[in-house]
């Protein structure tokens, strides 16, 4: 009896062995037990990458370390980091524009070694499109691989422009209009009830991306053509006037508080149906589409941002790279995870759950199972050609641009100086920044 | 070598047992710092920018600080915060002090107790809390102005509305710290005196402003001069409220050389900047002490 017993027990021991084992993937060769830290902007993207980390732990029997820290806290952090005899992190999140910045400095590595080394089939480089390309590489060389790389566009209550019979606007001028018509005293209590425009209204990073973004909306980038290396900034312009001018103006149909939102506060603003429109980053369209967070689910649309000559879906969304002072005997585990987070596979699954459309991939935007559930790609796909780092330029000195933007700019949005002074004072603090920086 | 000689090495050592911790940790923790700081300021060093290496620059620093209406605009709107929040502690923490001097009021040493509380709250914490307070949409105080049949304010949109913001919050977080100092002030003044005064039939504003305004000018002093020191350096509350908007509104100096320190990473810059900060602060400081008189002032007491 007891023998009998015995021998059950070990042939269900050996039986569940077995089928532990062969539920389990085998563990990439040599990085098992490795833990890859990564530090990456709080942005949704990361926030649900952890939804699928086990997967990768589980495939490659790696642990994984994710930091997520806001925008002006990480990128003080990289920098930091890189005084450091040895990063603290294996993988950075890179924003688009910081690339410049991050190569010249060396605070990120080459990557060219790695992707050489790597089947071609399981990067699948070529999938890749313009925008998401340009993002990784300075100087033709690859840095980063795109990390959820999306754009910034205007997002509207298709509802409410029904209701309203207006069209979706192409241009500034119809924009403006369709702020003023939507901003209005539904119950007339005397106080304005829906706003017809939230943006980035807050000094600093947030103003100045969306002063860069408009300016080049209405004809009027930072450099005529930095990829041409020329490199003087163009900025007492008429269209750069126009473009603050249009903010101002816009202030007016605008939530009160605008002046002290982000992008948190306008998305927030345009979801609890306070305002009609809005300026998003598609990384965050995840948070406009669910229920739990939204009070205009399925009435939402999305146009590219109207500006006075164009209109433009400039790029946006991060890229995984490597600090140049990480422990060498990390470099393989930290490129299992972007090759991982990178591949096609990793990026229809996170497209499926962030429920926001990327415009990294071309088996991306043309998979019709995803063109189902993201009507948004399409628009995408009309614009893929005017997607552009043009209007953010990754060059070393764009976050002091960016500052000198969001603080001078920012006087000039709450109309503590004029239009003209603001603009005249923008460009010589930029010539400022280009001498020193050694241009010309 | 001689017993006296032993003997006065002896006491040198002992002598300097108890003055080198002190010492070492005054090198340490303020004099090397600021020499640090003193130095750097005359280098040109970015470390956002680590190809261009560290450069020798002299004053150059200085120079465009002096230059950029940026750092000129933040040293008055420094003033206009600073000038603000103190005057107003200084008014209400002596008003409350008084209050709390009445020891026949029930509960009175546990009110005393509960009033410091704002003054052990994280700076940062008091910024994000009234943040929260001044949120056009659903903040607490725009709640309270509609509810009684008022206008909402936009506190922190306006250039006026967003320094009163800044001074209301510091306000509230040091003004019980300065009513506890002037306090222990008051509680300090000789029995003798208070019942002399009685006697002679002062009236209280006379008692106040002839007799124990006098004898708790020290206290003031102290408490000026702590809450003076301390709001040059005042920036969580504006990192958390307004992030020195709109425009350049509450830019004060210490935020200004955040910026440039740790969003530009031009730490010769902000070095140089902090020494203004320091230089400023001292004059300030020598100002106040001496219209108090300090040196008559504590000699005499």
């Amino acid at each position: 009896m007891v023998r009998k017993a015995v021998f059950v027990l070990l042939v269900v021991l050996v039986a569940s062995a077995i089928c532990w084992g062969s539920g389990k993937q085998e563990p990439t060769e040599g990085m098992a037990g490795k833990t890859v830290r990564v530090l990456s902007v709080s942005d949704p993207y990361p926030k649900k990458l952890v939804e699928l980390i086990p997967e990768f732990e589980s495939k490659t029997g790696i642990k994984v370390e994710l930091d997520l820290q806001g925008y002006t806290p990480a990128y003080q952090k990289i920098t930091l980091d890189f005084l450091n005899k040895v990063s603290s992190y294996d993988v950075v999140s890179v924003d688009a524009p910081w690339v410049g910045e991050f190569v010249l400095g060396k605070k990120i590595r080459p990557i060219d070694d790695l992707i050489e080394k790597t089947d071609p089939q399981v990067l699948a480089l070529d999938d890749l499109t313009p925008p998401a390309r340009e993002c990784g590489m300075f100087d033709g060389k690859w840095y980063a691989l795109p990390q959820g790389l999306h754009g910034e566009m205007l997002a509207y209550r298709k509802d409410l422009f029904e209701e309203a019979g207006v069209a979706v606007p192409t241009n500034a001028k119809e924009h403006i209009a369709i702020a003023k018509k939507l901003h209005v005293d539904k119950n007339n209590d005397g106080t304005i009830d829906q706003y017809g425009m939230a943006f980035n209204g807050q000094r600093g990073a947030a103003f100045g991306h969306q002063l860069v973004v408009l300016m080049y909306a209405f004809g009027s980038p930072i450099f005529k053509d930095w990829k041409k290396q020329d490199m003087h900034p163009v900025l007492d312009t008429q269209d750069t006037r126009d473009a603050l001018s249009f903010m101002i103006d816009m202030k007016a149909y605008a939530p009160p508080d605008v002046l002290n939102m982000a992008w948190d506060e306008r998305v927030r603003s345009f979801t609890q149906k306070k305002s009609a429109m809005t300026y998003i980053w598609m990384g965050r369209a995840n948070a406009v589409q669910d229920p739990k967070e939204s009070q205009i689910v399925g009435k939402i649309g999305y146009t590219a941002i109207p500006g006075g000559k164009r209109s433009v879906i400039p790029t946006g969304g991060y890229t995984w790279g490597i600090p140049s002072n990480v422990d060498p005997g990390m470099i393989a585990a930290a490129w299992e995870f972007i090759k991982w987070d990178n591949s096609p596979e990793t990026k229809k699954k996170m497209v499926k759950i962030m429920g926001g459309p990327y415009y990294e991939r071309y088996s991306i935007i043309s998979d019709p199972e995803l063109q189902k559930i993201q009507p948004e790609l399409e628009v995408f796909k009309t614009y893929l050609d005017t997607i552009t780092t043009s209007a953010r330029p990754p060059i070393p000195e764009f976050s002091l641009m960016i500052d000198v933007m969001g603080s001078i700019g920012h006087e000039g949005l709450s109309e503590s100086i004029s239009v003209g002074e603001t603009t005249k004072r923008i460009q010589a603090e930029m010539d400022r920044i280009m001498k020193q920086a050694g241009y010309y | 070598m001689s017993l006296i000689d032993r003997k006065k090495r002896n006491l040198f050592l002992v002598r300097a047992s108890f003055f080198a911790p002190g010492t070492l940790i005054l090198i340490g923790l303020s004099i090397f710092p600021f020499l640090y700081a003193v130095i750097l300021s005359l280098f040109n060093w970015n470390l956002a920018r680590p190809q261009w290496g560290v450069h020798f620059v002299s004053i150059k620093n200085y120079i465009d600080l002096l230059l950029t209406s940026r750092f000129r605009v933040s040293i008055v709107t420094t003033f206009i915060i600073l000038g603000g929040s103190v005057c107003l502690q200084l008014v209400l923490g002596i008003f409350i002090a008084l209050l709390l001097t009445n020891s026949q009021v029930k509960g009175i040493r546990i009110i005393r107790a509960i009033i410091i509380l704002p003054s052990v709250v994280t700076p940062v914490v008091v910024g994000l809390l009234w943040l929260l307070l001044y949120k056009h949409e659903f903040g607490l105080i725009n709640f309270l102005l509609t509810k009684a049949g008022l206008r909402q304010i936009n506190w922190l949109t306006t250039v006026w509305g967003a320094r009163f913001a800044l001074i209301i919050a510091d306000t509230w977080q040091w003004t019980p710290f300065v009513s506890l100092v002037v306090l222990a002030g008051i509680m300090s003044i000789p029995q003798s005196i208070i019942e002399a005064s009685k006697v002679d039939g002062t009236n209280p504003i006379q008692y106040f402003f002839h007799i124990m305004l006098p004898m708790i000018k020290p206290s003031i002093l102290v408490a000026l001069l702590i809450r003076t020191i301390d709001g040059f350096r005042v920036f969580d509350k504006i990192f958390a409220i307004t992030k020195g908007g709109p425009g350049g509104a509450t830019e004060t100096l210490s935020y200004y050389i955040y910026v440039r320190g740790f969003n530009n990473f031009e730490m010769g810059v902000a070095a140089a900047a902090s020494v203004f900060l320091l230089v400023l602060v001292t004059i300030v400081v020598q100002m106040i002490l001496k219209v108090f008189g300090a040196d008559k002032l504590f000699v005499s007491r």
